[in-house]
C-alpha cells in the first residue's frame, strides 16, 4: 500500500465510498432510504460514490427511484472485478451485513468500514458473542439514524465512534387533511394484532366498538405518511418496534405514537406530546382508548410534534458532512501513524 | 370576516331555565373558538309569546318563531334566517362540548358536504351514557369511503345514524326541501334519506358535539306523549317510502290506528 498516495486521496477527496444495499424489496425499507440519501449527498459533494447491490440483476424499488437517481449503481459481482479498496476508501454496510464486515476484515481489505445500525435487535441477532466488533468484524465506526440507537450502541460498544445521520423526512410531510378515528397498527405479527384488537373491542364494546383498526401499509414512505396524516394514532405492540423511523414519520404528520415501554427509550420522548409510552398490553389498550377519546373531543387534526422538528438536529446533510470530515480525519491519522512507524 | 357557521339554539321558551344548558356551554365553546382565532354567528330563538324567557347570550341574535312551532318547523324557519354557508340547530337542553365549534369549523374548511354528521353523546333521562352517535360511519367495510354515507348503504339502516347536532349547508337544506313538518317522528332520518336520494354529500365528523337526551326524541308536541312501540315500527317502515316523496303528507292519522 502506498501510504502517501492514500493520504493524498483523502486530502483531495478523491476516494471511493461504497454502500452495500440489501436485496430489493417492494415494501419500504428505511435503511435503504438512508443509504440512497447518503450516497446522493456524497455524490453531490463530488465523492466517487457507488451503491453495490447484492443481486446481479438488481432492481431499484419504485419508492426509491427518485432518491437513487444520479448515483452510480453496480452489482456486487461486478464490483469484485473492477473495484479495489485502499485505506482511504470507505465501505458502508447495513447492520444485517455484519458477516460481510468480518469477511472484509479477514481478507485484510484496508478500507474504513462503517456499519449502519437501524434496528438494534436485528444487529444483535447477527452479532456473535465473543467476537470483538473492531478486532474480528473490523467495524471502524457505526452510523445510527437517531440518537436513541446511537445511545444504545455507545452503551455497549464504547470504543467505536458513532455518527448520527438521520433520513430526510421533510418531503414526506403531507398537507393537513381530514383525520379519521382510525387506529393504525405498526406490527406485523398476526397473533399480537388479533389479540389486541379483540381485547380492545371486548373492553370498549359500549363506547368504541366503531373504532377502525388498520395495519400500516408500508409499500412506500409516501403511502405511510398519507395513512398517518389521516389517522388518529399509530400503535406499536412490540417493544422493539417502539422507536424507529415510523414514529418520526408519524410525528411529522401529526399522528400520535403509542407503544409499549422499551429500554431503548429516549428520555426526551417521555415528555413529547407525540408519544405515549405504556408498560403493559392492558395499559396500552387504555391509552389508545384515552387518545381516541381526546381525539373525538378535540379536533380533527393535531399539530405536528415538536419532536419532528428537534429530530432535525441530526439531519441528513449535517450528519453526512460531519461523518465525512470525522472519518477523513481518523483515516488520515491512522495512515500517518503507520507511516511514522514504518519510518522508525 | 365572513363566518362559515351559524349556531341556532331554539326551544319553545316556556320557562327561563329551558335554555340554560345550551346557553352556558355555548358561551364556553365560543370563547375557545375565539381564542383560536375563529368566530361564528350565534342566534337564540323561542316562541313569540315567550320572549321574556329568552336569555341574553353575548353576541347572540334573538329570533322569535310563531307560537306552537315544533322542532321541525323551527328548523325550517331558522334555516331561512341563516346568513352563513352552514348552520347547526340545537335545542335548549343540548350541552355543546367546549372544543366542538373549533374542530367543526376546521373540518368544514377541508371540503364541502351538504350535511356533516357529528358524534352526539346520547344519555337517558337520568343522564346515564347510552352511546356515541354515528359510530356506524367509522366502521370499516360498512361504507366505501370511511365517514362518507351513501344512499344504498344508509337506506339499509337509516336508524344507525343520528342527526342530532348535524351541520347543514344552508342552500342544500332548502334545495332538499327542508324537514317535513307533518311527519311526527323520525323526520330527521326521512330528511337524511331524502337528501341522499337527491345526491347530497353526507359526511361524518369525528367530533363529539353535544350531549343529547334520548327520551326527548320520542316525545312530540303533536302526540302529547311517548309513542307506542308498534307505531314506531310503522313509522320506520314509512321512512322507507316517504323519503321518495317530496310532499309533506299528513301521516298523523296512523298514530290512532
Amino acid at each position: 500500500m502506498d501510504i502517501g498516495k492514500e493520504v493524498k486521496k483523502i486530502e483531495t477527496g478523491e476516494y471511493n465510498i461504497a454502500f452495500l444495499v440489501e436485496s430489493d424489496t417492494i415494501s419500504f425499507n428505511p435503511k435503504t432510504l438512508l443509504i440512497y440519501e447518503m450516497a446522493k449527498k456524497f455524490s453531490d459533494d463530488g465523492k466517487n460514490t457507488v451503491v453495490l447491490h447484492e443481486n446481479d440483476k438488481y432492481k431499484i424499488p419504485s419508492w426509491a427511484k427518485e432518491k437513487a437517481e444520479g448515483i452510480k449503481h453496480m452489482s456486487l459481482a461486478d464490483a469484485n472485478k473492477s473495484l479495489f479498496f485502499g485505506a482511504a476508501d470507505s465501505i458502508i454496510l447495513p447492520d444485517t451485513f455484519l458477516e460481510v464486515a468480518a469477511q472484509l476484515s479477514e481478507e485484510k481489505i484496508p478500507a474504513f468500514v462503517s456499519l449502519l445500525v437501524t434496528d438494534l435487535d436485528a444487529f444483535l441477532s447477527v452479532y456473535d458473542l465473543g467476537n470483538h466488533i473492531r478486532g474480528y468484524y473490523g467495524v471502524d465506526s457505526f452510523i445510527a439514524p437517531d440518537r436513541v440507537i446511537a445511545g444504545e450502541l455507545r452503551h455497549y460498544f464504547r470504543d467505536v465512534p458513532i455518527y448520527v445521520i438521520s433520513p430526510d423526512y421533510s418531503s414526506y410531510k403531507m398537507p393537513e387533511q381530514k383525520r379519521k378515528p382510525v387506529v393504525l397498527l405498526s406490527d406485523h405479527t398476526e397473533t399480537s394484532l388479533d389479540s389486541f384488537v379483540k381485547r380492545f373491542y371486548a373492553r370498549f364494546s359500549d363506547t368504541f366498538a366503531f373504532v377502525p383498526f388498520k395495519v400500516l401499509d408500508r409499500s412506500s414512505p409516501m403511502q405511510m405518511a398519507d395513512q398517518m396524516s389521516k389517522s388518529a394514532c399509530l400503535v406499536h405492540l412490540e417493544p422493539h418496534n417502539v422507536f424507529q423511523h415510523e414514529k418520526i414519520l408519524a410525528a411529522l404528520n401529526g399522528c400520535k405514537s403509542i407503544g409499549i415501554f422499551s429500554d431503548t427509550l429516549d428520555e426526551r420522548i417521555n415528555d413529547d406530546p407525540s408519544f405515549s409510552v405504556s408498560f403493559s398490553a392492558g395499559d396500552l389498550m387504555e391509552r389508545v382508548a384515552a387518545h381516541i377519546s381526546d381525539f373525538l373531543m378535540d379536533a380533527a387534526s393535531r399539530a405536528p410534534s415538536e419532536y419532528a422538528a428537534s429530530f432535525d438536529e441530526g439531519n441528513m446533510s449535517a450528519g453526512a458532512s460531519s461523518f465525512l470530515a470525522e472519518t477523513e480525519k481518523i483515516k488520515k491519522e491512522a495512515l500517518v501513524k503507520i507511516k511514522q512507524k514504518n519510518e522508525q | 370576516m365572513n363566518n362559515k357557521l351559524t349556531v341556532f339554539i331554539s326551544s319553545p321558551g316556556k320557562n327561563k331555565t329551558e335554555f340554560d344548558t345550551a346557553a352556558d356551554s355555548l358561551s364556553e365553546a365560543v370563547k375557545i373558538l375565539k381564542d383560536s382565532g375563529g368566530s361564528c354567528d350565534i342566534a337564540i330563538s323561542c316562541w313569540e309569546s315567550n320572549k321574556k324567557n329568552l336569555p341574553n347570550i353575548e353576541g347572540a341574535k334573538k329570533i322569535y318563531t310563531p307560537d306552537g312551532y315544533s322542532y321541525q318547523q323551527r328548523s325550517n324557519f331558522l334555516s331561512k334566517k341563516c346568513k352563513t354557508p352552514y348552520f347547526i340547530h340545537l335545542e335548549g337542553d343540548d350541552k355543546i362540548y367546549a372544543n366542538f365549534l373549533r374542530g367543526a369549523i376546521r373540518f368544514i374548511s377541508f371540503g364541502e358536504a351538504d350535511i356533516f354528521l357529528t358524534m352526539p353523546v346520547s344519555v337517558d333521562g337520568a343522564n346515564n351514557f347510552i352511546r356515541l352517535g354515528n359510530g356506524a360511519a367509522w366502521v370499516v367495510n360498512y361504507l366505501d369511503d370511511l365517514g362518507v354515507l351513501t344512499y344504498e348503504k344508509t337506506k339499509a339502516n337509516p336508524f344507525a345514524f343520528n342527526m342530532t347536532a348535524a351541520i347543514y349547508k344552508s342552500d342544500s337544506f332548502t334545495y332538499f326541501g327542508g324537514i317535513k313538518e307533518k311527519y311526527p317522528v323520525f323526520y330527521m332520518e326521512e330528511f337524511l334519506l331524502r337528501g341522499l336520494k337527491k345526491g347530497a354529500k353526507v359526511e361524518a365528523m369525528p367530533l363529539i358535539s353535544v350531549t343529547h337526551k334520548i327520551p326527548d326524541r320520542l316525545f312530540d308536541e303533536k302526540t302529547g306523549g311517548e309513542i307506542p312501540i308498534h307505531q314506531i315500527t310503522a313509522f320506520r317502515d314509512l321512512v322507507d317510502e316517504e323519503h321518495l316523496i317530496d310532499e309533506d303528507r299528513d301521516l298523523a292519522l296512523l298514530l290512532s290506528n
